[in-house]
């Protein structure tokens, strides 16, 4: 037991630890004004790029996803086969998907289907086509108002990016290269941090951040494929997560429920509709999760509001990728199959000719690396 | 002062300034509940917004107003978690120290001090009925007879409350004996 001064002490601390932060109650009026007044639809405060999204879709979201990458590669036959051609300079190869598997790297803005041989000679499909097929469906219609700054911000951010008005409040290596968080004082006096995959310094306005960050992904997808061919990757992790399938007895629809742990060793029951799971995720998450402590979803079994009709554990694979330049990378795979082993044989030449001719992704620690497209290329 | 159950009973009539009184209440342990999870209260501002703002549209849906402070708290709790997750799963594994240390700019986040995480997190395993008076007398700053009337309990029962509640986080607090 702790003496009573340490813990006024610690009590001390804490109180002053929360004085430091402004009080959030106006923003908070604000935000529930435009949502009154019908100005603006719920938009989180907090909200993941579209491509964090899409790469933390659960298991059964990318499943969907892929069927809309095979759709897309049906539809486009003639281009993905272009793809190939240009990937692996014209050697013919042949292709195979894993089942229920979507490789969640690198990111596009349009689309392209990359497909790639990887080291145990199977082909597989990075996932633009995915990002595109959610990009249609969130962004499409109603950017400006589900997006978090209104249609005026975003000029005005094109503004402040020109003048260089802004600050740089962190800085954070993601799987999808550093990402480096800016604040923006708005004239309405709103303040908003927002992502980005290059420093700032040189950018002079959206277009260019936007043109400089497609070059930048080209040579950073190029490079992720490039280490994918050559086997340079290895496992690092692989959580399991265990799921219930269930039934709402009283609405007779499919419930899926996740196994969540807790920082403090509690587990939660996340439960998800199966229906409202099974197309890419487009509103506020709490419509559609419905959180109680797995305990709780153990006791609605027992007193028969659910029925436990199966379950089964969902394996994510995360691996460390070392790119050409020596920098690692981080790619997960939410399936039920790992990669296959790198295999010993030797990589087809063309591909270290590729290997040679690209610039990879610069190391996160270089200030002037180019960047990624971020939300940013969606939505202005 | 008004009690929690009649600002949320005037908030359902129409009137969204009692909501903002609400939310002044209880944002320092909606922040407190939500940095025990995050361990950054710059990320912790954001959850507890976000919760504010859940709770706000669910308003109606809550059926005993009185609970409104441990609701939204667990609210908090709920969507620092789900950021948490999102957050912990696209973060390069490791290497974010040697990024910050190879000559990028300050991040300003706001990380909490170890010890007062851990006091977060203490805090926010105590029983619901103890945690929200030790919440609103040590970081919302309010009297124990403020506390009684915001949760419409006896005086006495806010007092024995804060004493078996703090006598809990001694117990629970041992690790950090100097």
């Amino acid at each position: 037991m702790i003496a009573e001064d340490r813990l006024e002490d610690l009590l001390g601390r804490g109180a002053e630890a929360l004085d430091a932060v402004p009080s959030i109650a106006d923003q908070v009026l604000r935000r529930i004004e435009l949502i009154r007044t019908g100005k603006r639809k719920f938009a989180p405060a907090y909200k993941t790029t579209l491509r964090e999204r899409v790469f933390l879709m659960s298991k059964t979201q990318k499943t969907a996803a892929a069927v809309l990458v095979a759709v897309a590669l049906a539809a486009t036959a003639w281009a993905a086969e272009k793809a190939v051609q240009f990937v692996l300079e014209g050697r013919p190869v042949k292709i195979k998907s894993y089942p229920g598997k979507v490789l969640m790297m690198g990111t596009a803005a349009d689309g392209n289907v990359t497909q790639t041989k990887t080291a145990d000679g199977t082909m597989t499909m990075t996932g633009e086509n995915v990002y595109t097929g959610v990009t249609v469906v969130t962004a499409g219609t109603a950017r400006s108002s589900t997006g978090p700054f209104t249609r005026e911000q975003w000029t005005e951010l094109d503004k402040l990016i020109a003048g260089k008005k802004y600050k740089l409040v962190s800085k954070a290596e993601t799987c999808l290269g550093t990402e480096y968080k800016y604040r923006f004082t708005f004239s309405d006096g709103t303040t908003k941090d927002w992502p980005f995959f290059l420093p700032l310094d040189d950018v002079k306005s959206l277009a260019d951040y936007k043109e400089k960050s497609a070059r930048y992904e080209a040579k950073r997808r190029e490079a992720m494929d490039k280490a994918l061919v050559k086997g340079d990757y290895r496992l690092i992790n692989v959580e399991l997560i265990l799921e219930h399938l269930c039934v709402d007895v009283r609405s007779g629809k499919e419930i899926r429920v996740l196994q969540i742990r807790m920082p403090d060793g509690s587990e939660i029951a996340s439960a998800r509709f199966a229906e409202l799971s099974t197309a890419p995720h487009t509103g506020p998450w709490e419509e559609t999760q419905y959180e109680t402590s797995w305990q709780e979803h153990l006791d609605l079994i027992k007193a028969g509001k659910r029925k436990l009709i199966d379950a089964r554990v969902i394996k994510d694979y995360w691996y460390e990728m070392t790119l050409d330049d020596g920098s690692k990378t981080i790619l997960g795979i939410g399936g039920q199959a790992p990669l296959g082993k790198p295999a010993a044989r030797s990589v087809p030449s063309t591909c270290s000719g590729q290997a040679s001719s690209g610039q990879a992704t610069q190391p996160a620690t270089q200030p002037t690396q180019p960047a990624a497209p971020t939300r940013q290329a969606k939505l202005d | 002062m008004e009690t929690d159950a009649a600002l949320v009973q005037r908030v359902l009539a129409g009137e969204t300034e009692a909501y903002g009184e609400l939310v002044r209440r209880h944002e320092r342990s909606l922040l407190a509940a939500a940095g025990a999870v995050l361990g950054d209260l710059h990320a912790a501002q954001d959850a507890a917004q976000e919760a504010l703002v859940i709770a706000y549209q669910r308003l109606a849906s809550l059926r005993n107003p009185a609970v409104f402070g441990q609701w939204t708290i667990r609210l908090a709790q709920r969507v620092a978690v789900d950021m948490r997750r999102k957050l912990a799963r696209v973060r390069m594994l490791g290497d974010e120290a040697e990024t910050l240390s190879a000559g990028g700019d300050p991040p300003n986040d706001k990380p909490l001090d170890d010890e007062v995480q851990m006091l977060f997190r203490a805090v926010m395993k105590l029983p619901e009925k103890q945690r929200q008076v030790v919440l609103l007398r040590y970081f919302g700053g309010q009297s124990s007879e403020a506390i009684s009337t915001i949760t419409a309990q006896a005086a006495g029962t806010v007092r024995s409350r804060l004493h078996r509640g703090l006598a809990m986080l001694r117990k629970r607090l041992r690790g950090l004996e100097p």
